[in-house]
């Protein structure tokens, strides 16, 4: 990576590392952790980068070492969901260089979808995302209980999945 | 699949136990088209969550980067320069590293206690000279929602000195911290914290205006509206 401007490395592929590391089963907490971990690794190994090859390839493969190192800790002390499901996720074929272009394909799509969303499911996936709460922590604030909350997003989810889906599909024809 | 379903639900927004998550795991296990459709999920989801929260934005974390870069930079050189200095009088076993980062921390501490108390009002910061811990009331504020800054969105608290001007200082990110969020970018809000300050050398390349970067508060405990003080 020598002779690059390290900060736009992490500018061009904080995005698409931080999806990456969250697909290998990372807690949501603690993606943004992991993803600067990576990037403070690659810098300290600058040096070893070929120019030619690519930078995403190479940071995904740093990331991929440090979740493994994450499975060795206690549940407790592990910044995973679960270090079973890690390994399912980590052994899934994908297609590593295709995973930025995908990231910013879905992206304008997905704020279509969401935008047609009915008020109220517009208004609990914000409360979700914006700050990151969870089912119980809205559920107190809504007077409603986890479960109906969970459920409520679960609709909303599967709306916004099938109607990217269908969005997808039309572009692509 | 409804369990499956459920399970990931519980995945995603929940806080599945132990059991729950093993029974996903064993359903993945069998199931790899289910797998599949878990990565996906997380990933446009995790994406979403990139595009709509401000502290997850991409300036936020091209911010928190060059702060934490700089921060195990400048830990690095201090640790060597204390260590260069303490190496002449040949200290006896393996405890020479452990006895340079005590040093090191210790006259960080003491450098800190002496500037601080100079410079505030005891009514608004307290210093634990020890522990190194210091107890501010003032307001949460986010540096781009609340005070329209320019550098990404940064969690800050904002108090007044001894002489009444007004200082910030920067929260160190914690994923903690996240469930606060609306009370700095809906702030200001007033707030009793507690936590550590690190002491950085010089200031970030591009700090907000007006914003000194080289000292980070990493919270132990907010109290919110003052109603009860909670731990990080």
């Amino acid at each position: 990576m020598s002779g690059l401007d390290f900060e736009v490395v992490v500018r061009e592929h904080q995005a698409g590392l931080r999806a990456f590391i969250r697909a290998l089963g990372a807690d949501e907490a603690w993606v943004d952790d992991l993803a600067q971990e990576v990037f403070l690794v690659a810098y300290r190994k600058q040096d070893l980068f070929r120019s030619e090859a690519d930078p995403g390839k190479w940071l995904r493969g740093i990331a991929r070492r440090i979740v493994k190192g994450e499975r060795s800790k206690t549940a407790r002390r592990s910044r995973l969901l679960h270090a079973g499901i890690t390994d399912i996720l980590a052994n899934l074929g994908q297609d590593p260089e295709a995973e930025d272009s995908h990231l910013v394909e879905i992206l304008p799509v997905m704020r279509t979808c969401v935008e047609a969303l009915p008020e109220p499911s517009g208004n609990l996936l914000r409360d979700r995302y914006l700050e990151g709460r969870r089912a119980l922590e809205l559920a107190l604030e809504l007077n409603s209980t986890a479960v109906a909350i969970r459920k409520k997003l679960q609709r909303i989810r599967l709306i916004v999945r099938q109607c990217m889906e269908s969005k997808m599909k039309e572009q692509s024809v | 699949m409804k369990r499956y379903e459920e399970l990931v639900s519980l995945l995603i927004d929940g806080e599945p136990t132990e059991e729950e998550l093993h029974e996903l795991e064993q359903i993945l296990a069998t199931h790899p088209e289910l797998a599949e459709d878990l990565r996906q999920q997380l990933v446009i989801w995790e994406r979403w969550s990139q595009e709509i929260a401000p502290e997850r934005s991409a300036d936020s974390f091209v911010a928190a980067f060059r702060t934490r870069l700089k921060a195990e930079e400048d830990a690095k050189r201090f640790s060597k320069s204390a260590m260069k200095r303490l190496k002449p009088r040949k200290l006896p076993f393996t405890l020479a590293p452990v006895l340079a980062i005590a040093a090191a921390v210790a006259l960080m501490c003491v450098l800190y206690v002496l500037k601080i108390d100079e410079a505030t009002n005891p009514n608004y910061v307290v210093l634990d000279a020890q522990a190194h811990l210091v107890s501010i009331k003032g307001e949460c504020v986010c540096t781009s929602c609340t005070l329209n800054m320019e550098g990404g969105h940064n969690k800050a608290i904002r108090f007044a000195d001894a002489k009444g001007d007004v200082q910030l200082i920067m929260v160190k990110r914690d994923p903690q911290l996240r469930s606060h969020t609306k009370h700095f970018c809906g702030g200001p809000t007033p707030v009793l914290v507690e936590g550590n300050v690190i002491q950085q050398d010089g200031e970030k390349p591009s700090p907000p205006s007006g914003l000194s970067q080289s000292r980070l508060l990493a919270v132990t405990s907010i109290d919110i509206k003052a109603d009860g003080a909670e731990n990080l």
